[in-house]
């Protein structure tokens, strides 16, 4: 029986489908799709065929990389206008008060200072949130964390701002903190919310999970723990916004997804949709972080309430207290195996610790369950998981949404398992898992192909893992005893959903428009977080229109220019965007054969594309694009709209996925015995993410999720006291640097996605994922004690091995 | 931006007047690199600043007839690649190359790290067992301290008001001594030490003496451990001796918990850090 406690779902989707913006539109659903296109791609995609691409495959500059390096491209922090104010805001002075009264007189008369807003200010919901809307813009009688806005001010410098901030004067009653998760689901405990501490709660069964344990051999229980993180941007959050004397609001800001920000905006200060725009192209990245709203709605309040331009950017340690973070979570699983090695019984208790507003902590909740068997089938399970309201800080989107805590307690739970029964640990996930077909996790259907068989088996055979015995014999040297250096050697595997899920909107849209110099503009609503998506989407049009990389101009987000692509979230950018880019490229091309049988007086289907030439099949009569673009009188304008393939049956808001992504890494590590030191030495990482568009993208994204995962096994942690953060700077929020950096090896598989562009996947979050399990198992391998609170610290492995020893 | 009133004196005579004129008024800053964190962050507001980044007359490294001579604004960089240094003070290089980020050992000199009589500062430890002396001088003299009397506890120093320090200098290290600077941060780099251990002794065949040893980052202010270095004196060095040793000094360790490690594991550590540096120089050493 599958009992379901449903989301209150108040996502509010921008728009049920993006508006055409003229010219001619080709939409395909996954049902057409399967009709019209499978076959295709299937065949194209075999890595055989791979070097008939010109584009796809190869290692294309980043379309950015020039501009990045010679200064010239504009990041949100970058923006400065004449005439512009400075905005500041006011944050809580307690994590949990009650506000009795607001006095910004003060600080209205302060020299330099051009308004100070409260809630008082705001016409509309003053509120915000993803998922449901629990956030106060400003907040109006209460706080509940430290990073909680008060006020905001507008002065003509910084410095004025920052001075004001000081002069307002806050009359607050603190009241008592709720800082333990447990306590927030008693009943009796003080509820931070109308509806009480709980965001979100997910109860599944599948099977029976009675006669499953009473079959297994062994069964193994454990508690893992994982602490708070934060994505540590190298951008903190900026914007600039204006207003100009037709009332259109103008954001440019950090963000993932601009067409929310839109309607967040409208929503939360009741100011028209239509009269909101919002560019943010490129976001000094995000990892999730930007998901949610951080600046944009302050911006557009300052910048109508003063009719000014004006310029927000938060400091780290602003950074630090207001915005999301990876979300800490307690997690049981009791897992029961046969002999033989066949997974039988799974039971998992799930505890998130969400801080003081919703955001996105029911979908991550969602995430942990759907991915809490890792890859590998399970025929009886039993989940309970909770997302409870805290004052510690706030948690919400970060790369991963939980599957990355899910992996660290299933894929420690698996090496465990494999030395209770003696078996190898890749063989035994090989063993069982999950293929196209099947039925797994809580129900659901594997419907496409999914290739983390095959990354298994690389990694299997890579000569890292075949010859582990004397890499870790050749490592283990040094001193003499207990005080030398000890290697270990370990693996971890995951898997992750693209795009959104089933029960929200999932699509993407991509506009081309031919240059009257023969050039195409293509204009794409997602954005570039740095993960070099711009790119990989300029290839795939580059590939199908035959034409140079250098000759597409790349328009990105811009709510009144580019089409709603949906989120820069999720793993979905060049699986959806891509595809909805390759739509719009083929079709595209039809309406330039047609444009061209006009002046060659040839059949458009006689017709073919060549170096940004139109030709007919004996190659004698050339027509080039240019001279269509001068043929024309209005613009040749062509769309492509990709709506991601969902599931038959809904479990819950954003489950299930239908695309998986793998990933499998090796982790090669020395022990410090004497100081608890841990040097990562080498990773290999085999993800699976379909066709990879481009190789150094793909590189890329896994070397920096690798480094991520390291911090979060070994560094990372946001310290919360009594609801107050100790670490907001990063000379004490500890970060692996360039020197922590180990060599690292990528070798991805190729299975190709049949609904993806050329067969691509995609990569951004599988990379960071079995990381830092990986090296939990690394970690037993090398001293033979299993850590399941994170981070592991130096001190944390000299206390584990005085007690191992004392033991002895 | 905020605007902070600065003299930015030529001479050492000027910047001498002006410490005298302006005593509790004004903050000397050479690389700044501290104030400027304090100041941005708003934690600090610093009065009136004292430059004196302009006294090249302060900027040296010098060794004569035994001692090692190192001015005030002299950088972490200029240390850490200084071949004197490097030969006859080889700890206090390995510090230096330890201390913060490039940018910051290019700006940050050794007096304002010595000045700044920071519990945690790498360089102190060595400068303590290489039996340093700090030379302060004021326009109406100048006296020199030996460094272990020059810190009180954090951010307190014996120095006087009208006081600037000058100069750093030390016996240069013979070829019989054996030195090593050892620390443990939360990473390799970039980072302010959980526990630092500096050891400085005669050393014939393998038998110690003249031995010193201090610790950074276990007490309010970097200290000695006296009854190691009693017990190491004339002692020939073996892993039993150097095992011995660590359980000596980690009773002398004096370290609290704070946000970046334990009192249990800094403690153990001094020992740990004693062992690891004793296993490296006896590696190498011709004994």
């Amino acid at each position: 029986m599958t009992t379901i406690f449903s989301l209150i779902v108040t996502m509010v989707p921008p728009h049920l489908n993006p508006p055409p913006q003229g010219g001619r539109r080709i939409e395909r659903t996954y049902e057409e799709w399967k009709r019209t296109e499978v076959e295709s791609v299937r065949s194209k995609a075999k890595a055989a065929d791979m070097a008939a691409y010109k584009y796809i495959g190869k290692r294309i500059t980043r379309i950015d990389a020039r501009p990045k390096v010679d200064g010239s491209l504009k990041y949100p922090s970058d923006l400065y206008v004449k005439g512009m104010i400075w905005g500041r805001v006011l944050r809580a002075k307690y994590p949990h008060a009650l506000i009795r009264a607001i006095d910004t007189s003060a600080a209205e008369k302060l020299p330099g200072v051009v308004m100070v807003l409260t809630h008082k200010d705001i016409k509309g919901i003053n509120r915000f949130g993803i998922e449901r809307q629990d956030q106060p813009v400003l907040c109006e009688d209460r706080v509940r964390y430290v990073g909680d806005a008060v006020a905001l001010v507008g002065a003509e410098t910084k410095e004025v701002a920052e001075k004001a901030l000081e002069l307002i004067k806050v009359d607050y009653e603190p009241l008592p903190l709720l800082i333990d998760p447990r306590e927030a689901l008693k009943e009796d405990s003080i509820k931070l919310h109308e509806k009480g501490n709980i965001v979100h709660e997910l109860h599944f069964t599948r099977g029976d999970i009675g006669s499953g344990f009473a079959g297994a051999d062994v069964i193994v229980e454990n508690t893992y723990t994982m602490q708070m993180m934060d994505h540590a941007f190298l951008e903190t959050e900026a914007g600039l916004a204006s207003v100009d004397k037709d009332g259109l609001l103008t954001v440019q800001s950090c963000g993932q997804y601009a067409f929310r920000d839109v309607t967040q905006i409208a929503r939360a200060l009741n100011y028209p949709e239509e009269q909101i725009r919002m560019i943010e192209p490129y976001t000094g990245g995000a990892f999730g972080g930007k998901d949610e709203i951080t600046v944009q709605i302050l911006l557009a309040l300052l910048a109508l309430k003063t009719q000014r331009p004006c310029k927000i950017w938060f400091s780290r340690e602003e950074h630090f207290i207001s915005c999301t973070h990876r979300h800490p979570v307690e997690i049981r699983m009791k897992t029961g195996v046969t002999k033989e090695g066949k997974l039988v019984a799974h039971e998992v208790w799930v505890l998130q610790d969400g801080g003081a507003y919703a955001t996105l902590s029911g979908p991550v909740l969602c995430l942990v369950i759907e991915h809490c068997c890792g890859p590998y089938l399970i025929p009886n399970l039993k989940v309970d998981g909770w997302a409870v309201y805290t004052n510690n800080g706030m948690s919400g989107a970060f790369r991963g949404f939980g599957a990355t805590q899910a992996h660290l307690a299933m894929e420690s739970q698996m090496n465990i398992l494999a030395e209770r029964i003696g078996m190898d640990p890749l063989s035994l996930r090989a063993k069982n898992v999950i293929r196209r077909g099947d039925t797994f996790g809580i129900g659901e259907e594997m419907i496409m192909d999914f290739g983390v068989d095959q990354s298994l088996e690389k990694a299997m055979k890579h000569p890292v893992w075949t010859d582990r015995e004397r890499i870790k014999r050749e490592g283990s040297s040094g001193g003499r005893g207990d005080r030398g250096k000890k290697r270990g050697i370990g693996v971890a595997c995951c898997f992750q959903g693209s795009g959104l899920g089933k029960g929200l909107p999932d699509y993407a849209a991509t506009t081309l428009e031919l240059n009257k110099d023969g050039t195409v503009t293509l204009f794409q609503g997602t954005i570039e977080i740095g993960q070099g998506s711009y790119t990989g989407i300029t290839q795939i049009a580059a590939e199908i229109l035959d034409l140079p990389p250098e000759k597409i101009r790349f328009v990105g987000a811009d709510t009144k220019r580019t089409l709603d692509s949906g989120t820069t979230t999720a793993s979905r950018v060049i699986y959806a965007a891509g595809q909805a880019t390759l739509l719009a490229a083929k079709n595209f091309v039809e309406m330039l054969k047609g444009e061209a049988s006009k002046i060659v007086k040839s059949p458009p289907e006689t017709l073919l594309v060549e170096e940004g030439n139109v030709l007919n099949r004996s190659g004698r009569k050339t027509v080039s694009y240019r001279e269509i673009a001068s043929s024309l009188k209005e613009p040749l304008r062509a769309e492509g709209v990709f709506h991601i393939p969902v599931a038959d049956r809904e479990f819950s808001m954003g489950l299930p996925h239908t695309v998986f992504c793998s990933n499998t890494q090796i982790v090669v590590l020395d022990v410090d015995t004497l100081t608890g030191e841990v040097e990562v030495k080498k990773v290999i990482a085999v993800p699976d993410c379909g066709t990879v568009i481009n190789p150094i993208n793909v590189e890329g994204q896994s070397e920096g999720g690798i480094v991520m995962g390291m911090g979060y096994a070994l560094y990372e942690r946001n310290v919360i006291e009594n609801g107050y953060f100790k670490n907001t700077g990063l000379s004490t929020y500890i970060l692996p640097t360039s020197w922590e950096v180990p060599e690292i090896e990528t070798c991805a598989v190729e299975v190709p996605e049949e609904t993806g562009p050329f067969g691509a996947r995609s990569v951004a979050e599988v990379v960071t994922t079995p990381t830092a399990p990986a090296i939990l198992n690394a970690l037993y391998d090398a001293i033979g004690i299993r850590f399941t609170d994170l981070p592991v610290t130096p001190e944390k492995i000299i206390d584990a091995l005085e007690r191992k020893k004392k033991k002895q | 931006m905020k605007s902070i009133e600065t003299y930015s004196p030529r001479k050492l005579s000027e910047a001498l007047r002006i410490l005298s004129e302006r005593r509790e008024g004004i903050r000397v800053i050479a690389g700044a690199t501290d104030i400027i964190v304090q100041v941005l962050e708003r934690k600090k507001d610093p009065g009136a600043l004292l430059n004196i980044s302009y006294l090249d007359e302060l900027r040296f490294i010098r060794e004569d007839e035994g001692t090692v001579r190192i001015g005030a604004l002299t950088t972490h960089r200029e240390i850490e690649r200084s071949p004197i240094i490097k030969k006859r003070g080889k700890l206090l290089a390995e510090a230096a190359f330890i201390v913060g980020s490039p940018q910051i050992k290019n700006l940050g000199t050794i007096a304002g790290n010595v000045a700044n009589a920071s519990p945690v500062a790498d360089v102190v430890p060595p400068l303590m067992v290489l039996g340093s002396v700090l030379t302060l001088k004021s326009s109406s003299g100048e006296r020199r301290i030996p460094i272990g009397e020059f810190a009180t506890g954090p951010g307190a120093t014996v120095m006087r008001p009208d006081e600037l320090l000058i100069e750093i200098s030390f016996p240069a290290l013979r070829p019989d001594e054996i030195s090593f600077y050892e620390r443990l941060g939360q990473r390799r780099l970039l980072s302010i030490s959980k526990v630092g251990v500096a050891f400085r002794a005669r050393c014939a065949g393998k038998k110690l003496s003249d031995v010193s040893i201090a610790l950074g980052a276990v007490a309010p202010r970097v200290i000695t451990a006296p009854r190691t270095a009693a017990f190491l004196e004339g002692k020939e060095y073996s892993e039993e001796v150097a095992a011995e040793a660590a359980r000596i000094v980690e009773s002398e360790s004096k370290a609290i918990t704070d946000i970046r490690s334990t009192e249990s594991y800094r403690n153990r550590m001094a020992g740990a850090l004693l062992i690891r540096g004793f296993a490296r120089v006896f590696q190498s050493f011709p004994g």
